[in-house]
């Protein structure tokens, strides 16, 4: 049965995990960069905390699995797109693993590997694609050997909006900004209205960060995360509907780290319920970053490199040709 | 509201369906601001709005695009989005509507408390349907045989374009194609069909003292050319071709080259970045 090892670490998780060929996960280590309240992760030292932890999560890894390198069929690991710094710490280790056990290395995308963990898990076929964290805000789906972006964001990411939002309010990063934003939520009783910006399939948010950080002083930190979180998932959920719309889609399946937002899902739901179709969704372990979806991505990808074994900040997810899919 | 029964069982997504259907809406034959004479039959069914056919006014076809409620959002929130939406609808078709040179269906009522438009009933296939070709080989009619048409899409968007309208969601679903003539046929007389835009939705005002207005304009043409590629793969060229030579002879020339300068940067970047982590 041949094992592939993933690391992942192109923004402030750095993880581990090691997955079958038949798509069992036998491990899925991680480790988070939680910077300081009201501060965000830098690159550098988002890539030291990688750096250091990074030998100990493999170790970690193997042994959850019960597993020796030699045993692995081969190493994966991000090489884009994400943050220069992080992204290059791991490919080190990733390389000097391969190098060291002689295996082969195969560099992943982040957006497919989120993509293909999420239909590993949920065993969806063919959905539309709602891909949402910290750094990607995009509306996928599958034609002709690509994931095609139908919409996406235009400035920042959502994810980005709301971890920006938690630090004007002063809210914890600890486990998470999001969660933080999330809990508050639940207790937010009146709804503020602000800028709902959506422009055919395309979002924007940097109009309603500003707007929110204005009113920061007058509306309860409660509303002002509820009231965010109801206009900003609305206008996702929006642009996801019209592009099941334009594709004949009636399934979505919601990746990346905002995906495990209870309020967002619930939405989704709602909406495909009343297309007739349902909601893939997941708990936190394979929605936010990990390594097990680099794995399996990896070992997806296994034939399609050039040798190529670098970082790219930028790489676009329908730059990759999706070989695996018939 | 009617448009809660429908957000649930609707089905049927694009479907051309002639039969009435009991999604008609309740309370239809109340309603004080027209004498609805039922059966209604539901045209399309799209992300937003639902859009029925019927008579109204003594006899006349007309078409109610029903903004529906969308459960998964905040009440207050629909609300406002669907206040606003309506409003930029039928100021945008009221306004093109006065136009001449560009067609767009007459707008009859607005009523809030159903959300509904009602316009003219246009009869006719989409441009999409129509460029598509007929019968069962169905080949894709060739650029010749579309010209007519498609040059009246250059000229009206140009005609939209000089009032500083901007539609904001053409693509070839957004065209419905009308016959003007006597002529019994959709296929070989071109000259005798006419394009009437539809679904200004989207549209708004971008006058020539705002700085992005040949931006607007030149990606209310992208999307077209967008649209073609998409769904006309294999003449989307000469039908960008048609479509932009009718718009350019239209134009002011200034106003053509401008346009034409920006829509190569936005052809460029593809309307889309590059994006990171």
């Amino acid at each position: 049965m041949p094992l592939f090892l993933g690391v992942e670490g192109s923004a402030n998780k750095v993880g581990v995990g090691i997955v079958s060929d038949a798509g069992a996960v036998l491990c899925n280590e991680r480790e988070t960069y939680v910077p300081a309240t009201g501060t965000g992760f830098q690159p550098r030292e988002t890539a030291r905390h990688h750096q250091r932890q990074v030998v100990q999560l493999l170790q970690r890894a193997l042994r959850a699995a019960g597993v020796t390198p030699r045993e692995l069929a081969g190493v994966a690991y991000t090489g884009g797109p994400g943050m220069g710094a992080p992204l290059q710490s791991c490919a080190v280790a990733a390389r000097t693993f391969a190098q060291l056990f002689r295996l082969p290395l195969v560099p992943v995308n982040h957006c497919v590997a989120h993509i293909e963990m999420g239909r590993l898990v949920t065993g969806a076929v063919d959905p539309a694609v709602l891909y949402v964290s910290g750094g990607n805000t995009q509306v996928i789906a599958y034609s002709e050997q690509r994931y095609r972006v139908f919409g996406e964001t235009i400035d920042i990411a959502v994810g980005n909006c709301l971890d920006r939002l938690a630090r004007l309010l002063g809210l914890s990063n600890a486990p998470s900004p999001g969660y933080n934003i999330e809990q508050a939520a639940k207790r937010g009783k009146r709804y503020v209205p602000l800028p709902y910006c959506v422009k055919g399939m395309d979002v924007s948010f940097s109009g309603l960060l500003s707007y929110a950080g204005e009113l920061v002083r007058r509306v309860s930190v409660e509303d002002l995360c509820y009231s965010v979180q109801e206009t900003v998932f609305a206008m996702l959920v929006e642009v996801t509907e019209r592009a099941m719309a334009h594709c004949g889609y009636r399934d979505v399946l919601v990746v990346g780290g905002v995906g495990c937002n209870a309020r967002l899902q619930e939405m989704l739901r709602v909406m495909c319920e009343g297309r007739g179709g349902r909601l893939w969704g997941m708990d936190e372990r394979y929605c936010v970053d990990n390594g097990c979806m680099v794995a399996w991505a990896g070992w997806l990808g296994r034939g399609e490199g050039d040798g190529w074994a670098g970082v790219r900040q930028r790489w676009r997810t329908d730059e990759v040709v999706v070989g695996w899919r018939e | 509201m009617p448009g809660e029964n429908l957000a649930r069982s609707r089905q049927e997504e694009e479907d051309e369906d002639d039969s009435t259907t009991d999604l008609s809406p309740s309370r239809a034959s109340t309603h004080p601001s027209a004498s609805l004479t039922v059966p209604f039959s539901v045209i399309a069914q799209g992300a937003e709005a639902v859009l029925y056919r019927t008579t109204m006014f003594d006899g006349q076809a007309v078409v109610i695009k029903e903004r529906f409620r969308k459960q998964y959002r905040l009440p207050e929130l629909d609300e406002q989005l669907t206040r606003t939406r309506m409003t930029a609808e039928a100021r945008a078709t009221a306004k093109a509507w006065r136009l001449s040179g560009v067609h767009v269906p007459a707008l009859y009522l607005v009523d809030w408390q159903r959300r509904w438009l009602v316009f003219e009933y246009i009869e006719g296939p989409t441009l999409r349907t129509w460029l598509e070709g007929e019968g069962s080989e169905r080949r894709a009619r060739i650029p010749e045989a579309a010209a007519p048409v498609l040059r009246q899409v250059g000229e009206a968007v140009s005609t939209l374009h000089a009032a500083d309208w901007i539609h904001g969601d053409l693509t070839s679903s957004n065209v419905l194609i009308r016959r003007s003539g006597s002529n019994d046929g959709w296929g070989e007389d071109a000259h005798e069909l006419q394009a009437v835009l539809i679904d200004l939705g989207l549209a708004f005002c971008s006058s020539s003292c705002n700085e992005h207005h040949v931006e607007d304009k030149a990606v209310d043409l992208y999307v077209l050319e967008r649209a073609f590629r998409s769904a006309h793969a294999t003449h989307a060229d000469a039908y960008t071709a048609i479509v932009w030579q009718a718009y350019a002879q239209h134009s002011r020339p200034q106003d053509a080259r401008a346009v034409q300068k920006r829509l190569e940067l936005v052809r460029q970047r593809g309307r889309k970045r590059t994006m990171v982590g």
